[in-house]
């Protein structure tokens, strides 16, 4: 729903348009068949990039992802950590304000794991906001204001980080991710009959 | 221009582009030759010929471009960015275009 993709059956979600959204789905990819550049130019353009600016950014950021000798090649040729690299690029191009990493550093290699953080780092810094959902409970601390924990489809835990911390002395786990498996399993046992 | 005209135009000329595969070169290079070997007597089925293969061929295009989102999985990219009405608006402009072209060659020898 955040994304566009689904229409709430109740309720309402408000989010910015196009040309300041972002997101990289869990299941990434852009066209196979297409030239790297030119899918960078596509995605670009329809986020609200004039022609000109869409491939000045697409270079910009082959440039910054070490691909620009690629970027005449076609999506599916290139190796995986680099289509990854080109999919995050694609959902940064346009400079959004709030992004939607869905699993965004699941399977990341360390170079592109550290060029992902960097971004959200910069965006934190110019006032964007950076949703990112991950099934990996071990949450880069120092990346996050904010924390929901979601089981079955429901928010059990949520909060700041601090204010988390403050939590984990009263239920004596050690580390955010102790707290997070405490709340789950306290969860799980709840629902059972 | 508004934002949806502006992706509606950027889709029809990603669509446009995509068109001219080597499908479509291997097409147009069959009209040509037809174009060279074939005399007059011909003209009818020529032109009739390249109508037929320019709109198949488009037709095709749109079709296999919108499986090919769905295989590559970057429809859901696409949808976050541009809604279905949109994407579909500029999918079918893009290949009215190709196939106008199309039109446009196979009515040259009328002139």
């Amino acid at each position: 729903m955040l994304a566009g993709l689904r229409v709430p059956e109740e309720g309402t979600v408000r989010f910015l348009p196009p040309e300041e959204t972002g997101y990289l789905p869990e299941r990434y990819a852009l066209h196979a068949a297409q030239p790297v550049r030119r899918s960078l130019e596509y995605f670009g353009r329809l986020r609200g990039l004039t022609r000109s600016a869409a491939r000045e950014r697409a270079m910009q950021w082959l440039t910054r992802l070490q691909l620009e000798e690629r970027g005449r090649e076609r999506y599916r040729d290139l190796p995986a950590a680099a289509q990854r690299r080109v999919a995050i690029a694609a959902a940064l191009l346009h400079a959004p304000k709030t992004v939607l990493l869905d699993e965004g550093f699941t399977d990341l290699d360390p170079a592109t794991h550290d060029l992902l953080r960097e971004e959200v780092r910069a965006m934190r810094a110019g006032g964007g906001a950076v949703l990112l959902t991950s099934s990996d409970l071990h949450a880069d601390e120092r990346l996050v204001d904010g924390v929901v924990l979601m089981n079955r489809g429901r928010a059990i835990l949520q909060g700041g980080v601090t204010e988390l911390r403050g939590k984990l002395y009263a239920s004596g786990a050690p580390r955010l991710h102790d707290l997070f498996v405490e709340a789950l399993r306290r969860d799980d046992a709840a629902a059972r009959p | 221009m508004t934002r949806r005209l502006r992706q509606t135009l950027a889709v029809a000329e990603w669509e446009l582009r995509r068109c001219f595969s080597w499908w479509h070169w291997l097409l147009a290079g069959t009209a040509v030759a037809l174009e060279v070997l074939l005399d007059d007597r011909w003209r009818t089925w020529r032109i009739t010929g390249v109508v037929v293969a320019g709109t198949a061929l488009g037709t095709f295009l749109l079709l296999e471009g919108i499986r090919a989102e769905r295989r590559d999985q970057v429809a859901e990219m696409m949808a976050s960015a541009v809604s279905a009405r949109t994407l579909l608006a500029g999918k079918a402009l893009g290949t009215a275009l190709y196939i106008l072209l199309w039109l446009s060659v196979a009515s040259y020898p009328a002139f």
